[in-house]
């Protein structure tokens, strides 16, 4: 296999992550307290985090449509988190399989 | 009968002219070719010509014949795969402008099971960069171009698996190797007026094929008949030691249809817009079809999760995870859509909490949700509830009231056929959805033989063919 548009693999160091989490914080403290200014304000974080991972800024013309991503991606987890309970430490595996299990081993595997 | 009089047939019925001699595979194959290098070229549906390797493979089928050797129905049969699945002797850019000097020495598993068959591949079909793993706004997001709608030259052919649908809608080819992770298959084929199956998760071994999310991805057929769809997914079905995802068991097409009546569940759709008026009577007509030919149709109703959020969580993650490298890297800048950079580089941002939750949210709604088919064997609706939009308008506003159950049938691995059902105000083609339990393929197969052999939806020919400018 040839993938010539593939660079190295950048290792993440614990530094990388220390400063990510350091700018989601810093962030996340700056942010005005009201109405839809949290969400964007988290998602703004998160998208620091992000660089400070990548070890780049991501560019300014994608800047926005990441943010917006992000803090969509957010508030759909938050609108529909409880509507769907899930059990802390009860599941043996979460393995999806789109056939039961019953019929895999019945079928060999 | 001529080459290029069989080149419009399905693949079933070429493989039938090829063993009765009405045509020979390489007669077959260099009319493919020559269709694909001038219409399907001007159409945006060709990545890449295998013209060298088609000949070779199509000449070995016919002295195969000639010495009495058949392979089975599909010996000879010339077909085009999606770019993004591996095959000596061409580039594989998995549409892709940082991938453009991409090129593997082997073949997929599904190129070698067609080979193995007989089938002959004449080229690779263009497809949106990355199978549109991080979203994408405009039709032209892939090296190739935007791949135009052979009913409407000014309309899209839908994505990812474009070329295949309008490279198989145009009857520039009679089968074509798509995938789809969400709607890559089901989309195109509506679109195309063509018969798309898209399988059970790991029905078709993805050994060679560009992962996108490794939990979502299937590869499957598109014919212009559902018998195309069996035959090819009987060639391509069975176990791999190169796919751990892969299902035991072969898959055995169904000659004909069901030959019992079946529970069809009618799944609720939105049909108030404006928009939606033709695909309505499209699938009040396709129904009362059904229900003429002895089927019990009754309502059905999935239980209420978040499909579509874990869905495109799920691809999310695993998208930026499959391309890390390209997403760190300056490749990235490389691809054409911009919505489709910013949509790689947020996946990587997706909490792992997230993307558990979504998984293990799936493993709890997978058995639920097989209740459905307790009180019915099938599930219908139409695949999308508009013909395909302008070409060169922003999907994110042409994109609208256009429904799909593509959510949940991904999600939960369920296998899916899309038959042409009629056309909207504009001509263009509509689906109508079949959609089964896992490993339910031959039922949905069945039925579409069965909706075909009564509708001649799947045999109407797009209009005039494009001219390469």
């Amino acid at each position: 296999m040839r993938d010539e548009g593939a660079p190295r693999r950048r290792q993440v160091s614990r530094r990388d992550l220390g400063k990510a989490a350091a700018a989601a914080v810093v962030i996340a403290a700056s942010a005005p307290p009201s109405g839809a200014a949290p969400a964007e304000a988290a998602a703004e974080a998160r998208v620091a985090a992000l660089e400070a991972v990548l070890g780049r800024g991501v560019p300014p013309a994608l800047r926005g449509t990441v943010r917006d991503a992000l803090r969509e991606h957010d508030e759909a987890w938050r609108q529909n988190r409880d509507s769907c309970p899930l059990s802390d430490g009860a599941e043996p595996s979460f393995a999806f399989l789109p056939v039961s299990l019953g019929e895999r081993a019945r079928v060999g595997r | 009968m001529s080459a290029d009089e069989a080149l419009t047939a399905g693949a079933a019925e070429q493989g039938r002219m090829i063993r009765a001699r009405k045509v020979s595979s390489v007669e077959l194959t260099r009319a493919c070719l020559d269709a694909l290098e001038t219409e399907g070229a001007a159409l945006g549906a060709l990545a890449e010509p295998m013209r060298a390797r088609a000949l070779e493979e199509a000449a070995l089928a016919d002295r195969e014949l000639a010495q009495g050797a058949s392979r089975g129905p599909l010996h000879g049969v010339p077909y085009g795969a999606k770019d993004l699945i591996a095959a000596r002797g061409a580039p594989t850019r998995w549409g892709s402008p940082a991938h453009a000097g991409q090129e593997f020495d082997h073949d997929a598993c599904a190129v070698e099971r067609l080979r193995a068959a007989g089938c002959v591949l004449v080229a690779k079909l263009a497809m949106i960069e990355l199978a549109g793993g991080g979203g994408y706004e405009w039709a032209h997001a892939s090296m190739t171009g935007a791949c135009r709608n052979p009913w409407n030259h000014a309309r899209w052919a839908g994505g990812s698996s474009s070329g295949a649908g309008a490279a198989v809608g145009a009857g520039l080819v009679g089968l074509a190797i798509g995938s789809e992770t969400w709607g890559s298959f089901m989309v195109p084929a509506a679109f195309c007026g063509v018969t798309g199956l898209r399988p059970t998760y790991g029905r078709v071994p993805r050994h060679g094929a560009m992962a996108l999310s490794w939990t979502m991805d299937k590869l499957g057929p598109m014919g212009r008949t559902a018998e195309d769809c069996a035959l090819a997914l009987e060639a391509m079905a069975g176990p791999d030691p190169r796919d751990p995802s892969a299902l035991a068991g072969r898959f055995r097409a169904p000659r004909r249809p069901p030959g019992k009546r079946l529970r069809i569940g009618v799944l609720p759709t939105d049909f108030s817009h404006e928009t939606s008026r033709a695909a309505a009577k499209a699938f009040e007509d396709a129904v009362g079809l059904l229900r003429s030919l002895g089927h019990k149709t009754l309502g059905a109703r999935l239980p209420p999760y978040p499909y579509e959020l874990a869905a495109s969580t799920i691809i999310s993650a695993e998208g930026s995870a499959a391309f890390e490298n390209l997403v760190r890297g300056p490749g990235l800048a490389l691809l054409r859509d911009e919505s489709q950079q910013a949509g790689l580089l947020a996946g990587l941002a997706v909490p792992a909490a997230d993307y558990l939750r979504a998984m293990r949210l799936r493993a709890q709604v997978a058995p639920d949700a097989l209740r459905v088919f307790a009180s019915c064997d099938v599930l219908a609706a139409p695949t999308l509830l508009r013909g395909a939009p302008p070409i060169d308008r922003s999907l994110n506003e042409s994109w609208s009231h256009m429904g799909g159950n593509g959510g949940p049938g991904n999600l939960l691995g369920w296998p899916s056929l899309s038959v042409p059902m009629g056309f909207d105000s504009d001509g263009l083609p509509l689906g109508l959805e079949l959609i089964g339990p896992p490993r339910g393929e031959a039922t949905i197969l069945g039925l579409g033989m069965e909706f075909q052999r009564e509708t001649d939806w799947h045999a109407r020919r797009s209009p005039a063919p494009a001219r390469r400018p």
